[in-house]
């Protein structure tokens, strides 16, 4: 213990105050561990859980009282045929997808509520539990339970270092805090510190297919911190390198919204974003050097695009449109309006028309839009050989004519030709929406080391952990990021409590 | 008439897409600020400020 650092002693310590961490924490409670703490980086214990909308569930009782089958067995299988196999860790996905539905009957037991909403249409079996006031109201749950324990919640306390005895045994962890270094002495810790898709060295280190474009949309805070204080306390890893995408993202961070003059199903004025009319299925799409990439329609189930999008040169893409359609979506609204935005709380259905749309996009031109009458125009602004462009372009509205697009089998009525000027082209990238690697596990949550043996008394939860899922959102369980961080961490907690009492 | 953000801000960046009038940027790596002579509460464009709606920890509250 070095000078002036503030000690702490504890049974259980939780290092990472978000969806995973509370769950851990609150669940230890329960199993009747009496000395809980929490440390959490930011201001507020809320991680990514509180961004979010859903969490997945299969057999709930939610579920079973709207006569919704969602059997464990077909969802495991979904979930391994995604990932061939071979990506992700069967006995671990398993125990998180059994436990799945006992996790919702344990938040409405809290007073959450569900509403079953599906993801994409035709979605079957429902497994997206939509959170009444999302991850929001979720982590305000979860947080008043940590109160009602008596878990103790530090914030801005920042984990540094896992401490293990000579033996091998996790004895705490070293933090950092605005008034100096704090250790807690902890019998057993759980990690859940979140991914690392704020840290930069950490994925050019460890993600072969990283570019430097690539946004990052989720908590500044997720710097994959309890991730290098595992590896540096011997703790094997899993996966890491895999990253989750979604695209095209247009813009940066603090996303470009423009109001326009229609309402949305809340009666207020809806938030238009470039983005959405990127997304719209009937658009042409190329990547730099004006070929086409994918069929543009994929994108109602929307995350494996951002993966192709990634793979294209430079990790650049364009939206490709003209006049007609613009105002077709003015006139009828968009086909898919921003679903995947996660500031959808502003909500816009589709086909809802949207008075004042080409005027709005056409303000803002400059940055990623660029109008031209001229294709030679748009393709110097994308870098592309004009002649390229053009034959692509030439291509798709002959197929657009033929009803039958003879390249990517694209749905005839998503095909829209490119005809009337000024043409449109938006320019995005690829998005981190979070990093899927991270700390080895077993199915029970133990941090297993290099020879593949637990390290005892060392858990770990959520997003840090690696190879529950592959590299790209299995969309089909829907929510399960937040199903995965919340049932990891509750399995997580569970055990540490178990090994405390032990 | 102003919205302000408080030191519980985890910096989600939510506020910002929801704001009618561009009031909102990032402080500094800690927090989200609201631009007092810009913001207007929303008034004229929601029936109630749309930063405090999308909050993810229900942090921006009158000033």
């Amino acid at each position: 213990m070095t000078t002036g650092q503030r000690s702490y002693e504890t049974d259980v310590l939780v290092v990472g105050g978000g969806g995973a961490g509370l769950a851990s924490a609150i669940t230890a409670g329960e199993k009747g561990c009496k000395n809980i703490m929490v440390m959490e980086k930011a201001a507020t214990p809320a991680g990514s859980t509180s961004m979010a909308h859903d969490i997945f569930g299969a057999e709930s009782p939610v579920q079973k009282r709207s006569g919704i089958d969602a059997p464990r067995d077909l969802l495991f299988k979904t979930a391994m045929e995604w990932a061939h196999w071979s990506k992700i860790n069967p006995r671990l996905v398993r125990a998180f997808i059994d436990k799945s539905g006992d996790t919702i009957r344990w938040l409405e037991e809290k007073g959450v509520r569900f509403e079953l909403i599906q993801f994409y249409p035709n979605q079957v079996p429902l497994v997206r539990h939509s959170v009444i006031g999302h991850g929001t109201e979720l982590m305000k749950v979860l947080r008043k339970n940590c109160g009602d324990l008596g878990v103790k919640v530090l914030t801005r306390t920042r984990g540094k270092k896992i401490l293990r005895d000579g033996e091998g045994r996790v004895t705490g962890a070293v933090a950092d805090t605005k008034e100096g270094e704090i250790a807690v002495r902890a019998k057993a810790v759980v990690v859940t510190t979140g991914g690392y898709g704020n840290n930069k060295e950490m994925l050019k280190k460890y993600c072969a297919y990283y570019k430097d474009n690539m946004t990052y949309d989720g908590l500044p805070s997720n710097t994959g911190d309890g991730i290098a204080m595992a590896i540096d306390a011997g703790v094997a890893t899993d996966g890491l390198g895999v990253l989750n995408l979604w695209g095209p993202f247009v813009g940066s961070r603090q996303r470009v919204a423009f109001k326009i003059d229609a309402k949305g199903p809340d009666g207020n004025p809806v938030i238009m974003s470039l983005m959405y009319v990127a997304w719209e299925p009937e658009t042409l799409w190329v990547n730099k050097h004006g070929r086409r990439f994918m069929d543009e329609a994929f994108n109602l189930a929307f995350f494996a695009q951002g993966n192709a999008v990634a793979q294209q040169p430079e990790g650049l893409v364009y939206t490709l449109f003209d006049s007609a359609n613009l105002e077709r979506m003015e006139k009828e609204g968009l086909i898919r309006p921003g679903a995947a935005d996660r500031a959808v709380w502003l909500p816009m259905q589709a086909y809802t028309p949207l008075p004042g749309l080409v005027e709005a996009v056409r303000g803002q031109i400059g940055g990623d839009l660029m109008v031209s009458d001229s294709w030679d125009e748009i393709a110097a602004w994308m870098g592309a050989e004009p002649k390229t462009l053009k034959a692509t372009i030439e291509e798709y509205n002959t197929a657009f004519d033929l009803g039958y697009d003879g390249l990517f089998a694209k749905e005839r009525r998503y095909l829209r030709p490119l005809r009337k000027a000024p043409f449109y082209a938006i320019r995005g990238h690829a998005s981190i929406c979070d990093t899927m690697g991270g700390i080895k596990v077993n199915e029970n949550m133990e941090a297993l080391d290099t020879e593949g043996k637990a390290v005892p008394g060392l858990y770990a939860a959520g997003v840090t952990v690696g190879c529950w899922e592959s590299e790209s959102y299995c969309y089909r369980l829907t929510g399960h990021l937040v199903g995965f961080a919340l049932n990891s961490g509750r399995i997580a907690g569970e055990n540490a409590a178990a090994y405390v009492a032990r | 008439m102003a919205m302000r953000i408080t030191d519980e801000c985890v910096c989600c960046s939510y506020c910002t897409s929801a704001c009618p009038v561009g009031a909102i940027t990032q402080k500094n790596e800690e927090m989200y600020q609201i631009d007092a002579d810009k913001c207007v509460e929303c008034k004229g464009y929601r029936e109630s400020p749309g930063c405090a709606e999308v909050c993810s920890v229900g942090c921006i509250v009158k000033a």
